[in-house]
């Protein structure tokens, strides 16, 4: 299950799960056929768990747990899954090496808190060593959180499944062998496209035509400062959750937002890419390698 | 003249526009600290360097929303406010916040 190279599948397995949402009754969770599962696919799995039992009538039942892959165990486990999923004495992962993966518990609020903005970096070098730019890291974090207070879940929007107003989940990882740091930050409402005001007559004719050019309107929202409330002094904290990237040799911030996304990193600026079925909301990915590699 | 040191005075962890962002956001600082210490004193010296950082929301709402709310001019603003930092680029930001500031921009709440 990863964004990267299966995104249909993984949205088809996520709105299946939606769609279940408030049901009551057990419900079976079988992850041995899983031979992949990404940090990001992982915390919104999280976030539709977490909705699920915020709803209610979530009674989760694990099956043949021990069969599942062990690296599949770990990230789940880390990353607070079992949590969520009432596991109790799960089998034990391997023992980990100074090679293994980490992952980063989950953490979830709504606001600007920038208090968890702190604890989820401190939980972070707690894997990856003391991180670099963390001022930048901490702005991106917090421009992120403030984004889905102001943006994400507009009141007059109808959702399909209900969302919890304001609402954000976060996570990490970290693998040793690329020094790669990933810090996700995921909300479950209306995605970037759906508030982003257009602009000219363009972008007018292509939504009335119904194409799909929702990674154009991520693109647009970063690189032009366009925000929903087409005020001046408004539009700003996208570029800040990008400006990371820019402190770093080697990096990148992926969104995806609705059935867009767009990347950007130093080398090759923003890239706009549009898929076939919208995310529920939006996810943040920025992507850093740590020196030292 | 007084200080603010933003850090120790107010938070540590600054985030956020309006108050219904959070505990510690731009409207607040300004509100209950900034601005009562530019009504007291003719000079205020703001520094930033012992805060984890600011998100650009708390930092236009804080003092771009001097202007905007037209407690003062940009000019008069600049003129009294000292901004300290160690990232200078952090103060070019303010200043850029304060400069584009236009006064009596509003926006609909809710």
């Amino acid at each position: 299950m990863s964004l990267r190279s299966n995104y249909k599948e993984v949205l088809v397995f996520f709105n299946r799960l939606r769609l279940m949402v408030g049901r009551r009754g057990r419900f079976y969770m079988d992850f041995r056929t899983i031979e992949v599962l990404s940090p990001a696919a992982t915390l919104m799995l999280a976030a539709e768990l977490d909705r699920w039992r915020r709803v209610g009538g979530f009674r989760p039942t694990i099956i043949d747990l021990e069969q599942w892959r062990p690296e599949v165990r770990r990230l789940l486990e880390e990353m607070g899954l079992f949590d969520l999923l009432d596991v109790k004495n799960p089998p034990p992962s391997p023992a980990l090496t100074k090679d293994s993966a980490r992952f980063v518990r989950f953490a979830t609020g709504k606001g600007a808190l920038g208090a968890d903005a702190v604890a989820m970096r401190k939980a972070i070098e707690a894997v990856a060593g003391e991180l670099p730019d963390r001022r930048d890291i901490y702005d991106g974090i917090v421009e992120s959180m403030t984004n889905v207070v102001h943006h994400a879940y507009p009141t007059r929007a109808s959702y399909w499944v209900p969302v919890f107003q304001g609402t954000w989940w976060m996570a990490g990882s970290f693998d040793p062998l690329k020094r790669q740091l990933r810090i996700l930050f995921y909300d479950q409402g209306v995605g970037l496209p759906a508030t982003i005001p257009r602009k000219n007559n363009w972008e007018q004719v292509r939504a009335l035509l119904k194409s799909n050019d929702d990674g154009d309107m991520i693109a647009a929202a970063f690189e032009w400062r366009r925000s929903r409330t087409r005020l001046k002094h408004r539009g700003r904290g996208l570029a800040r959750i990008s400006r990371v990237i820019d402190s770093v040799s080697d990096g990148s911030v992926r969104i995806l937002s609705g059935r867009g996304e767009y990347t950007y990193d130093r080398k090759d600026g923003g890239r706009a890419n549009n898929n076939p079925i919208p995310l529920g909301g939006t996810l943040i990915q920025w992507e850093l390698i740590l020196p030292g590699a | 003249m007084t200080t603010i040191n933003i850090g120790t005075d107010f938070s540590d962890t600054p985030a956020g526009r309006y108050y219904a962002d959070g505990p510690w956001t731009g409207q607040f600082f300004r509100e209950k600290w900034l601005w009562p210490a530019l009504e007291k004193h003719q000079n205020v010296r703001v520094e930033f360097d012992d805060a984890e950082g600011y998100g650009s929301s708390f930092l236009e709402e804080a003092f771009g929303g001097i202007v905007r709310y037209e407690l003062l001019s940009k000019g008069d603003l600049l003129a009294r406010l000292t901004l300290v930092s160690s990232d200078e680029a952090l103060v070019e930001e303010v200043l850029g916040y304060i400069n584009e500031a236009v006064p009596g921009e509003r926006e609909p709440r809710g």
